[in-house]
């Protein structure tokens, strides 16, 4: 078993390979052979860290990531787009809770899991128009009208097809 | 206690301040407006103090303050909160992560993206991803959406910024099969009016002879440069004002432009006429046209420009067959002979004879010449000795030969069949039956990437040389009298697939990465999808048979028993 401690101090205790979803504490079991105290985890928060935990749980016998494997290949379409059902039911579509398992998932480095955050995200996006963008996402239009307009226009082949 | 600073820093809301927020304006009035002093204060202390609390304890407090409220103020909290909750997640993560975000899109999503925001703008105009979308399109089928996009071999595709990888179009322009030529004759002595062709498919076009810049190779001075003719680029984005490098959204763009056109534009034709009688062989680049006619003669034109830029005499007889490269070029006539010329000075430098009756067909690469004809031999010459031995087996007239990686050779013939012959043991390898009229036309379609192994790239592609794995062959292509084009699996020898809708005789087909074009009797020339077998659609013009065509990325340019050269230009340029 392994401890983990959170920003605010809360302690979670899960089996090593729970905790090894998460490349960095991966390499610091690794480099130490493993802790008898907690390690600190400190840019996360209790709350974030329970949900990651629990993802890390449920994929806990996935295949073991390829360190550089997944890295991209760029003739081939991003592989898998389809999303498991249980993470998308894990994800959900609030972006307060994607947005913080994005950053703790790029701060643990848990590839599938900031995946999964960047095609949630994704999804939010695509087919909206750019108005529809800023309203999904609260962005302000800070193009001045003569910007804008040279921006649709640059952009306007992409329109029918 | 914790400090206020440390609490604010933390804060995704308040990340970029560095001390707490006045209130907006708005509220600030509202609290002027209060009839009563006391209620103001109580207000801003418990703001106050509100703010000193760390995460749990403010969240316990919240939690007393909903216990108190009456349904009203829950309902403004539900109404209130929600626009608050959105997060610009995109802006608000690292780099890395938005363009990771990003790399999900399609192209209309990205330019739909790229309206947004400045920020927006910035991220979704990213070179890496449109470098990925070109590579997941260009000159293939993309796998996820089906769609594929020419290679535009003429503007070597680059990266705005000195990326690791190299562009797509590096290291496979070796290999890339760009037109045929294929070749009709009439030979009236032979009371039915029979015809000949031949169909080759060259291995180097004209631009993959040329260096892969804009450059032009020393020209011969009346000879046009072969510079990049095509497209006057659009201008380069502002950064890069004065590189001459264009952004991967640029090219995408263009590309995908050119590729509407194929579907649905309106193509520009260019008509050259100068022979006297049918065109019955041509090969053209981007800007470059040879033609071979019944009335004997060879043309090289100026196609973009309607010009006939020198005339090449010696054949006695109608010119069947051609295939070109950088430096010379082939002919096959019914005069028995075969001739090889610098078509950059019109110098005949060498003519090869033995063929015991016409020569229908030509096909080279490298040293090798192989030829068919009206005796039902193919022959395989060697180009720098005029040597020649034959592979037997067609019982018919030989009307078209390819070649394929130095090695194999394709035939097919008015018996009907398709033979595969390897010149290493001079076997025959394979023959594909199924057409019911004579062969006239064969093309070789080079494998994708994407397919030859499984789903992986295929680093192998360039060196099958001895053992070629079953995915690493091409498709042949083949069009016969009996009205249909078919396509074939060469590994297997199985018909992969027929194309029906002419409603004549096929003369001629060529072949690219994403298509088929077929040219027939009934006076159209058809473009069919390659991987789909449908047909894309059907250029009519031609007054007579269609005996001749050869493809491009953005254009078709056929010859016919009218005479006349017709080029069909879907670049889109106006020049």
């Amino acid at each position: 078993m392994v401890k983990l401690t959170s920003s605010d101090n809360q302690t979670f205790e899960v089996e090593r390979k729970v905790a090894e979803r998460s490349i960095l504490t991966k390499n610091l079991l690794e480099d130490v052979g493993g802790y008898d105290q907690a390690i600190p985890l400190p840019n996360v928060t209790g709350p974030v860290l329970k949900r990651v935990l629990e993802y890390c749980e449920h994929h806990k016998d996935d295949a073991a990531v390829d360190a550089e494997e997944a890295e991209d290949d760029y003739s081939q379409p991003r592989v898998n787009e389809e999303i498991e059902p249980w993470d998308r039911d894990f994800i959900g579509s609030k972006q307060e809770v994607i947005f913080e398992l994005i950053l703790a998932a790029n701060y643990l480095d848990i590839r599938s899991l900031l995946e999964l955050g960047c095609k949630v995200i994704a999804s939010q996006i695509k087919g909206k128009t750019p108005e529809q963008i800023r309203e999904t996402f609260g962005i302000v239009n800070d193009f001045t009208p003569e910007e804008e307009e040279r921006v649709k226009r640059e952009n306007a082949w992409g329109e029918d097809s | 206690m914790p400090k206020e600073g440390s609490l604010v820093k933390k804060c995704f809301r308040h990340r970029h301040v560095t001390t707490l927020p006045s209130p907006p304006e708005h509220l600030l009035k509202e609290m002027e407006a209060l009839p009563c002093a006391e209620e103001r204060n109580i207000i801003q202390k418990a703001t106050q103090d509100y703010t000193r609390l760390g995460p749990s304890s403010r969240q316990l407090l919240l939690e007393h303050l909903l216990s108190v409220s009456c349904i009203p103020q829950l309902s403004f909290l539900s109404r209130v909160l929600p626009p608050l909750l959105r997060i610009d997640i995109v802006s608000a993560v690292p780099v890395e992560i938005s363009h990771r975000i990003l790399s999900h899109l399609d192209a209309q999503s990205l330019c739909r993206a790229a309206c947004v925001s400045r920020r927006w703008r910035a991220l979704a105009n990213d070179d890496s991803l449109w470098k990925r979308l070109c590579a997941q399109h260009i000159d293939r089928k993309c796998r996820k959406c089906g769609w594929g996009l020419p290679m535009l071999l003429r503007q070597p595709v680059r990266p705005a910024t000195p990326t690791r990888d190299h562009p797509p179009s590096s290291g496979k322009e070796g290999s890339h099969l760009t037109s045929g030529t294929s070749e009709i004759a009439i030979t009236p002595e032979e009371g039915r009016r029979k015809r000949i062709r031949t169909g080759s498919t060259p291995p180097y076009s004209l631009a993959s002879c040329v260096p892969s810049t804009t450059c032009s190779p020393a020209p011969s001075p009346e000879l046009p440069p072969f510079v990049a003719v095509s497209e006057p680029s659009p201008p380069p984005p502002p950064s890069h004002a004065s590189a001459p490098t264009r952004s991967w959204k640029d090219i995408y763009a263009e590309r995908l432009l050119v590729e509407r056109r194929w579907r649905k534009g309106i193509p520009k034709v260019h008509r050259l006429r100068a022979h006297i009688e049918g065109v019955m062989c041509l090969q053209a680049t981007n800007d470059l046209l040879i033609s071979g006619s019944y009335d004997g003669t060879v043309r090289v034109w100026d196609w973009r420009d309607r010009r006939c830029l020198r005339v090449l005499r010696g054949h006695q007889g109608c010119v069947r067959a051609l295939q070109f490269d950088g430096a010379k070029l082939v002919t096959a006539g019914m005069d028995r002979t075969i001739r090889i010329w610098d078509w950059r000075t019109g110098e005949c430098r060498r003519i090869l004879e033995g063929s015991a009756d016409a020569v229908a067909t030509v096909a080279f690469e490298g040293q090798v010449v192989v030829s068919g004809g009206a005796d039902g031999v193919v022959r395989v010459w060697d180009a720098a000795s005029g040597e020649c031995w034959a592979l037997r087996g067609h019982s018919d007239w030989v009307n078209c030969v390819a070649i394929w990686r130095g090695r194999w050779v394709f035939s097919g013939s008015d018996d009907g069949t398709v033979r595969m012959w390897d010149l290493a043991t001079r076997k025959l390898v394979r023959v594909f039956q199924g057409h019911s009229g004579q062969v006239q036309s064969l093309a070789l379609a080079p494998p994708i990437a994407s397919e030859t192994a499984g789903g992986k790239r295929a680093r192998g592609e360039e060196v099958p040389s001895i053992s070629v794995p079953p995915a690493a062959w091409p498709r042949l292509v083949t069009g016969a009298l009996d009205n249909t084009v078919r396509v074939w699996d060469v590994g297997t020898g199985k018909e992969e697939r027929t194309l029906f809708g002419h409603v004549e005789g096929i003369w001629c087909v060529v072949t690219d990465r994403l298509r088929i074009v077929s040219g027939s009797n009934d006076r159209t020339v058809k473009v069919w999808d390659l991987e789909t077998g449908a047909c894309i659609r059907t250029l009519e013009g031609h007054r007579m048979p269609v005996n001749c065509v050869s493809l491009g990325d953005s254009w078709v340019a056929s010859g016919g028993d009218d005479c006349e050269i017709r080029v069909h230009d879907f670049s889109g340029n106006s020049q």
